[in-house]
């Protein structure tokens, strides 16, 4: 177990350096809007660094910062009554360099993704992005979200279901 | 449940659609651009420079979405691009706070700290409002000087971005309130973690007051503080430069 200290600007740059696209991503289906990504991505990192000397090891860094965002995500719609984004079919508009067509499938794959992940409750939303999208481990899954992992594995077949019946849903034209 | 269950974007049985979007999520990452943005709100807790412009922390090759097992081998991974040579003002001062000094309580007059009395007279403000800018952390004092009153600065980052975010959101209302904020920022924080969003707020809420001289005068002590700083842009847009 390390020592309690305060990180140095140099590890605290290259966590921020290795982890901040992560957390983008993380953050982003978990459902907080394009506009809010940075200031969450900001809050995260703020916190990263004030807790960074009580990082006991126990679990890898990742592991931790995805906890983090978690509750940053979570926190921020509570405090700030703010709703998580609802995608709507529209393009997306031309900030992006060229308007290739892959990448415009991506976005319109993205948007239906987060539509699907939209009927999910936060837990539910939470253990799905760990694993589906960021790729945990489930036993990492659990720790990150600090609940047992029968618990993760349950809201993992929930939101499965969840999520393949809102796909289906929406690519079969039946949405709105 | 012994064995991981298989992921969506392996199973054949799960919808094509839904294979491909969650594939298309794992692809969504910030640009440079957007790092580099993020690094500047960060400052100093990355280090000299603020980790903005100029490729800074987000910027470069080097950003990858690789997964980290722990902090060691982090920590011993050789950093580069990013200046990382001298230690963030922010962490230093979070670091080497004296045990014997317990954060101020928030906000008694405080002297004002040695860079703000070097800079010019801050014209009168509304409401009486004083703002001091540029705030420098105190430094080690030299040998054979006994120790300045230096202010001692609170270093809670979570109150700091609090305060900071409630200037940002003052700022079209209340562009005097927004400027009142930044001051206490600056009095109970010094430099902080947001020394730079600090001023690009005040810069910012100068120039809604009308008060352009001034704005610009604080641009450009901030462009002389943080040459390489990623707000350099958005003080351009605010003064229309």
């Amino acid at each position: 177990m390390q020592p309690a200290t305060s990180p140095s600007s140099s590890s605290f740059a290259t966590i921020f350096r290795e982890h901040a696209p992560l957390v983008w991503r993380a953050l982003r289906r978990l459902g907080v809007r394009e506009a809010d990504v940075e200031d969450l991505s900001q809050e995260v990192f703020v916190i990263v660094h004030r807790k960074l000397p009580t990082f006991e090891g126990r679990s890898a860094l990742s592991t931790w910062i995805y906890g983090i965002c978690v509750r940053v995500a979570s926190d921020h719609r509570k405090r700030a009554h703010v709703r998580r984004e609802l995608p709507t079919e529209r393009l997306p508009d031309e900030r992006h360099s060229a308007p290739q067509i892959e990448e415009l499938e991506r976005e319109q794959a993205r948007a239906l993704l987060d539509r699907a992940l939209a009927v999910l409750d936060d837990d539910k939303r939470a253990v799905f992005v760990l694993y589906e999208i960021e790729e945990l481990e489930m036993p990492e899954v659990a720790e990150a979200l600090g609940c047992p992992l029968q618990t993760a594995y349950s809201r993992l077949y929930a939101a499965r279901k969840k999520v393949t019946a809102e796909m289906t849903r929406l690519v079969g034209g039946t949405d709105g | 449940m012994a064995d991981p269950p298989r992921r969506l974007s392996d199973d054949p049985e799960a919808p094509a659609a839904l294979r491909e979007a969650i594939e298309a999520g794992r692809a969504e990452l910030p640009s440079d651009a957007q790092l580099d943005a993020l690094a500047a709100k960060l400052g100093p807790l990355l280090g000299p420079g603020g980790g903005g412009g100029d490729g800074g922390a987000g910027g470069g090759p080097s950003v990858e979405p690789t997964g980290v097992t722990a902090t060691g081998s982090i920590a011993a991974k050789a950093v580069g691009g990013l200046g990382l040579a001298a230690v963030g003002i922010a962490a230093v001062v979070i670091a080497t706070r004296p045990s014997d000094a317990p954060p101020r309580p928030p906000p008694p007059p405080v002297e004002a700290p040695a860079a703000a009395e070097a800079g010019p007279a801050p014209s009168p403000l509304p409401e009486g409002v004083d703002v001091p800018d540029l705030v420098v952390e105190p430094d080690e004092a030299p040998a054979g000087h006994a120790r300045r009153a230096a202010p001692r600065f609170e270093t809670d980052p979570a109150a700091e971005l609090a305060l900071i975010r409630e200037a940002q959101a003052a700022l079209r209302s209340n562009p005097s309130e927004a400027l009142r904020l930044a001051a206490e920022h600056a009095r109970r924080f010094g430099v902080g973690a947001l020394g730079q969003e600090r001023e690009v707020v005040a810069i910012d809420a100068l120039h809604r007051l009308g008060r352009d001289a001034d704005a610009r005068a604080r641009a450009e002590r901030f462009r002389a503080q943080w040459p390489r700083s990623a707000h350099r842009r958005r003080i351009d847009v605010i003064l229309g430069e």
